[in-house]
């Protein structure tokens, strides 16, 4: 494979990973810049979460009036489940996206946290992803706290860190510190090869179970339905991504899309 | 600090006159001057790109931006023009596009002021605004960097629950409001696009600039006014004829994301060089927004 079907395959399964976390009937939310979660709510939708309700920042038949009203459902408790992201995510999950350096004199200037410094307090589960899993995107400590995962007792929160996952594998909270270690590998990648690419100690005592690789019924729902609701908001994740989502499973994916397109 | 354009364009309910609302981008743009607070709304769609082209036209300077929502191309290029001295914003990017060249590059050298907000927080911040009320709790923030670059955000023992600890911040209550909409009337009645926040934007804002693809009747904009966000004359200071008025962002449902211009921009990007040839290109003060629309050949992006 080239190196860019490498990454687009690394993101399936990434996008597979997320989808397989979500549940039937919880309301599930994806905000600004994230078609990997968004296109794993709209998988879990389409094969074992008929009834969740989703609802995707930019989705062109938006419900509310602006993101007010959206907002304030989630301040109310309305949101189940939510994925944010990081330049820096660390050992404790708080994640940095801000700046990384000095965040009055950034050494490199990162997008902002966007709404998540109030959204990982407020919806129930957050997920976190990383698209790429590298050493220095897992410090020891973020450099700025955009969000936290934990508050102290005298602050509202319900915002719950599920895990955090990535094109390697998915760590997760444990022990009393909460501490991220390693739930489970990729297909394929070692637990020894994870922490190689993490700036803290994620290896458990016990041994790591590998996730299965992304199912047939997944390529083919990214491929057709989710590709097709997905378009309008991320042409560009679409057709790099989920265009030939089933190529791996069905080596004659590329004629049937043809004559679809026909 | 725009004081005067500011004051004579205020509000009709503030004056009791109901000025002509219908102008043309040069004259509304006018109505801001060196130093206001501006508050847009719009990262990769709908973003008032035809307001900040002419922004940039009429050498506008030390403008306080306050972004709405999340930001993209529209403040990347005011950044990149020096049209500000400071941004208020909770995230600045160009989406699928990658990271916003100039934000980066003059926050990475200190040569703007950076005022960071987390998005429902400064949402909530407008509504304080619009409400006419001087701060707003927030949930979250509490322990997080936002307390520590924000001196103006405040914590509070909660008066009726001293168990919890809140966060309050100041209410936003900008200078002007530019967004781009669907359709403005000739009464100055806006249908707007319901992803953004712009009704409540146009009520916390002193005056509200409003650029639309559309100028129809009252009549044509009731009939319509269920496919979008409706916001009534008594909001708006200004209306626009702005066809196009979102390229290169997105308007839904009328024109994608030029995505070839968009990299254009990116490409252009790269060197102060090659950035001014692209200003002088798209933005010289000697031109407007139809040369543009010519130049930028935004009729091959309609869908």
């Amino acid at each position: 494979m080239t190196k860019a079907a490498d990454a687009a395959e690394a993101e399936l399964f990434l996008v597979c990973s997320l989808a397989r976390q979500l549940r039937d009937n919880e309301v599930i939310a994806v905000g600004n810049q994230s078609p990997v979660p968004a296109a794993a709510a709209l998988l879990a939708k389409e094969l074992h979460a008929p009834a969740a309700t989703v609802y995707i920042l930019g989705q062109p038949d938006w419900p509310f009036d602006g993101t007010k009203e959206f907002f304030d459902l989630m301040q109310r408790g309305g949101i189940d489940v939510f994925f944010l992201s990081g330049g820096q995510i660390d050992r404790y999950g708080n994640i940095n996206l801000q700046a990384i350096g000095d965040s009055r004199a950034p050494r490199v200037r990162l997008p902002g946290g966007a709404g998540s410094a109030v959204v990982y307090f407020m919806c129930r589960r957050v997920l976190l992803y990383k698209t790429e899993h590298a050493a220095k995107g897992f410090p020891e400590r973020v450099d700025a706290a955009t969000a936290t995962a934990a508050s102290a007792p005298d602050i509202f929160r319900r915002g719950r860190l599920e895990g955090v996952f990535t094109p390697l594998g998915t760590l997760r909270p444990s022990g009393p510190d909460g501490a991220l270690r390693l739930a489970e590998t990729a297909p394929g990648v070692t637990p020894v090869q994870v922490q190689a690419q993490t700036g803290f100690d994620v290896l458990p005592a016990s041994p790591v179970p590998e996730a299965k690789p992304p199912t047939a019924d997944e390529r083919e729902a990214l491929r057709s339905v989710v590709y097709e609701r997905l378009l309008p908001i991320y042409p560009v994740f679409v057709r790099r991504v989920l265009a030939n989502a089933a190529a791996a499973a069905n080596p004659f994916q590329g004629v049937i899309r043809n004559e679809r397109t026909l | 600090m725009g004081a005067r354009s500011v004051e004579t364009a205020a509000h009709p309910v503030e004056t009791g006159k109901a000025p002509a609302k219908l102008m043309s981008l040069r004259e509304a743009v006018r109505l801001v001057s060196d130093g206001a607070q501006v508050a847009i709304s719009g990262g990769m769609e709908m973003a008032p790109m035809a307001l900040i082209r002419e922004m940039i036209r009429a050498g506008l300077r030390d403008l306080r931006l306050v972004c709405v929502g999340s930001a993209g191309i529209g403040t990347d290029l005011l950044i990149g023009a020096g049209v500000l001295r400071s941004v208020e914003f909770s995230q600045i990017s160009l989406g699928e596009y990658g990271s916003a060249p100039h934000f980066r590059r003059r926050f990475e050298q200190g040569a703007i002021e950076g005022l960071e907000h987390a998005c429902p927080a400064l949402i909530a911040a407008i509504q304080a605004g619009a409400a006419g009320i001087p701060f707003v709790p927030v949930r979250g923030l509490l322990d997080t960097e936002y307390m520590r670059l924000r001196s103006d955000f405040k914590t509070l023992v909660n008066p009726y629950d001293e168990r919890e600890r809140i966060a309050v911040v100041p209410a936003i209550r900008p200078d002007a409001a530019f967004f781009h909409a669907f359709m403005a009337d000739t009464d100055g009645n806006v249908l707007a696009f319901p992803g953004q926040n712009n009704r409540l934007l146009a009520q916390a804002a002193k005056i509200a600039i409003v650029t639309a693809e559309e100028i129809v009747t009252p009549e044509r904009l009731r009939r319509e006014s269920g496919s979008g966000t409706f916001i009534p004359s008594v909001f708006v200071t200004a209306a626009v004829h702005a066809p196009f008025g979102a390229h290169p962002t997105a308007c839904p449902g009328r024109y994608p994301v030029d995505a070839e211009h968009v990299r254009e921009y990116v490409e252009a990007s790269r060197s102060e060089q090659t950035f001014a040839v692209y200003l002088q290109r798209y933005a010289a003060a000697s031109a407007d927004e139809e040369a543009y629309r010519k130049l930028a050949r935004v009729r091959e992006v309609a869908l």
